[in-house]
């Protein structure tokens, strides 16, 4: 697999009216790679397909597709297979027309003879499983077939990229989860750069090579899966990605003091003295039962394979969320309004003062007050 | 009776509809006063008044009846259905019988020479080749103004928008009589073109300006909304695909666009051939050659010959509805595909 950059942004902003898209975005994506730009809404995600698609422009910066500067380049010069979100299918045309479009648009010297149109149509087809569906209009098909018909579409140009807008945005539940594992056996056998969007941070980790998370028109963190879920570089992330406790603490000689809790692995730097936060995943926080225990089981819910418990801590702090496999709930039963000593397996300290006040979401003032 | 779910009484039709042809001899044994609780418990098949009269044949006319008429929950079917065949009985249908009786007053011959004169044969065509000239020009410059209007935003946009109703509004004569001072060869376009020996006014030139002018706001506004649903997205995904601006609108755009544009063009061809007003002002009138047939039927009314006049008109009346027919089975056709999602 070759190891250059295949698409490389350097700089790049872009505002709409007074809406900041996207604040000096700077990557490399890798050729051959699959990535995923994560965020929620109005993080800039789609705004920055849409650039290197070219269907969009930077206000500032540079694009760079195979080394070479491609601002200036035109969508039709760039050859970028692009998915649209609603698969932007023309309905007045059967499958067969909608994948041979874009190589009966080429110009004469270099369109194809009709049979072979023809020949590549059907093998794409085949390729995305709806070899079948040739004859069909748009308005015919499922959603799933539908997206397919875009994949195939896209890919008949044979383009150098491929990006799909939050491919699985418009599927129910169950194709969605089908077509993701379909899509990464696509990108093995095929091995083409491929970037997509999505908010789904699911879809992202269990698809992606890479993951690029994006918030408010910035990268947050660029990593594998187990990089991005498993060590965030900042509160965001750590947010967005999964679910997550945020417990208040005091920063005092290089440890926080959590009153109810003993910390086992401690992440993040506890160099500054100060008030901070600790990020403990559910599945990190460990209960035994403990009479004299300073906390409470206040919800027990079995939510299929795994338990969901609330904690409350007598304290006044605010209420826990602990998760624990169902089969190893299953040795010790907690019941609502037990006692329990409280365990952090793992947890992540960010000192509050790297957090300028306008990164408060609502969610952490309350927890402010309620630890106050 | 038992309670039971709607979903069931809906199911099990046959004991139902014996019971409810019980039930609404009842009904009509107790009068008026019961009316009501016939009518919920007829609820899925027309009123049959014959039936209801005459028992004997009741039952075996409502089966009739649910055999091609689905079940729908969505009662009022056989009241709408008789009002606006009345309506259009009496506003459409009688009208145009009235218009052939007429016209059967003539016999074979009289009505072939009444409608195969020369006169009236180049009148026809002038009246149906400029409509369908017009109609055409609509369709190419209509879409474009509706493009215009739904795809970009500019200072004055609802000022044009608003302009293109004025068609609408504007009485015909006073719109024939403002194209025939501005296209006269004194009128501030009609000097300039007759300096480059293009006479409008008084030509048939003249119809078709006048027929361009009031069909425009009919293909505008019939494509209008239809632009609107068009999402952008199909046209960013034809350039992503290499296409060219120029094959993005052949082969994406206007076959798209093409059912609403039928639509507008077959309305706009259907004011033109009907115009009177805007025309007679402009045409000058000159018999075989900027003559129209809706002002030959008017003079030949004024010659009292009704028979001939309403020869020419039926036979126009003719022509359009084929025509017409046409565009609606053209449309039908491109439509094939949309309406299967």
């Amino acid at each position: 697999m070759p190891s250059g950059p295949a698409i490389e942004l350097k700089g790049v902003s872009k505002r709409f009216d007074t809406f900041v898209a996207l604040d000096g975005v700077a990557l490399e994506i890798r050729a051959g790679e699959l990535l995923a730009l994560l965020g929620p809404s109005g993080s800039g995600k789609t705004t920055l397909l849409r650039i290197i698609a070219g269907l969009e422009w930077p206000d500032t910066g540079d694009l760079l597709l195979g080394g070479e500067s491609a601002v200036r380049r035109g969508v039709r010069e760039r050859q970028i297979g692009f998915v649209f979100q609603h698969y932007a299918l023309f309905r007045h045309m059967s499958v067969t027309e909608n994948v041979a479009f874009g190589l009966r648009v080429m110009p004469r010297n270099r369109r194809p003879a009709e049979g072979e149109i023809r020949a590549r149509v059907q093998k794409l087809l085949d390729l995305v499983q709806i070899g079948h569906l040739g004859d069909r209009h748009p308005g015919q098909l499922s959603g799933g077939e539908r997206q397919r018909v875009a994949l195939a579409r896209a890919l008949a140009i044979e383009p150098s990229v491929l990006l799909l807008d939050e491919p699985f945005g418009a599927l129910d539940a169950k194709v969605r989860k089908e077509l993701r594992r379909w899509l990464r056996q696509l990108h093995d056998r095929l091995s083409m750069t491929t970037v997509f969007v999505t908010h789904d941070q699911e879809e992202a980790l269990e698809l992606a090579d890479r993951v690029v998370v994006l918030g408010r028109g910035r990268i947050e963190q660029v990593g594998t899966p187990e990089e991005v879920y498993g060590a965030p570089s900042n509160p965001f992330v750590f947010d967005f990605l999964g679910q997550v406790n945020r417990v208040r603490c005091q920063v005092r000689g290089g440890r926080p003091i959590v009153p109810y809790a003993h910390i086992e692995q401690l992440n993040g730097d506890p160099s500054r003295d100060g008030p901070g936060t600790l990020y403990v995943r559910p599945h990190d926080v460990i209960l035994a039962r403990d009479p004299a225990g300073p906390a409470t089981v206040r919800f027990v819910g079995v939510v299929g394979p795994v338990v969901r418990l609330e904690i409350e801590v007598v304290m006044g702090a605010p209420v826990l969320e602990a998760e624990l496999p169902n089969h190893v709930y299953a040795g010790y039963r907690f019941a609502a309004g037990e006692r329990v000593s409280v365990r952090f397996r793992s947890a992540t300290l960010f000192p509050d003062i790297a957090a300028g006040p306008e990164e408060l979401s609502p969610a952490d003032l309350s927890l402010l007050s309620a630890s106050l | 009776m038992q309670p039971r779910s709607a979903s069931t009484v809906l199911l099990d039709r046959a004991p139902w509809l014996a019971h409810d042809y019980a039930r609404r001899l009842e009904n009509d044994r107790e009068g008026f006063a019961s009316g009501a609780r016939g009518e919920a418990l007829v609820l899925t098949r027309a009123p049959d008044p014959i039936g209801a009269l005459e028992p004997d044949r009741a039952a075996p006319s409502a089966r009739r009846t649910l055999s091609w008429r689905p079940r729908s929950i969505i009662p009022g079917f056989g009241l709408t259905l008789g009002i606006t065949l009345a309506w259009l009985g009496l506003i459409v249908l009688i009208p145009l019988v009235a218009l052939f009786a007429r016209a059967a007053s003539l016999d074979a011959s009289q009505f072939l020479d009444a409608v195969t004169s020369d006169r009236v044969l180049a009148a026809l065509r002038l009246s149906f080749g400029a409509s369908l000239a017009a109609a055409l020009t609509n369709a190419v410059f209509g879409s474009l103004l509706a493009w215009v209007l739904v795809r970009y935003s500019f200072p004055g946009r609802r000022l044009v928008d608003a302009l293109v109703d004025v068609p609408f509004a504007l009485p015909t004569a006073v719109a024939g009589i403002s194209l025939t001072a501005l296209y006269a060869e004194n009128g501030w376009l009609g000097a300039p073109l007759a300096a480059l020996g293009i006479k409008v006014a008084f030509t048939p030139l003249g119809v078709f300006v006048a027929l361009v002018f009031i069909g425009l706001p009919f293909v505008v506004r019939t494509i209008e909304p239809v632009l609107q649903d068009l999402p952008a997205e199909i046209e960013e995904a034809a350039a992503c695909l290499g296409a060219s601006r120029w094959q993005t609108i052949v082969r994406v755009i206007v076959p798209s666009l093409f059912p609403a544009l039928a639509t507008g063009v077959a309305l706009a061809f259907a004011r033109a051939v009907g115009e009177y007003g805007s025309v007679i002002f402009i045409a000058g009138n000159l018999p075989m050659v900027s003559e129209i047939a809706p002002l030959l039927i008017v003079i030949k009314l004024e010659e009292y010959a009704y028979g001939e006049a309403t020869a020419v008109a039926s036979v126009m009346l003719l022509i359009s509805f084929v025509m017409l027919l046409a565009i609606n089975l053209l449309q039908r056709w491109s439509r094939r595909h949309l309406e299967r999602s």
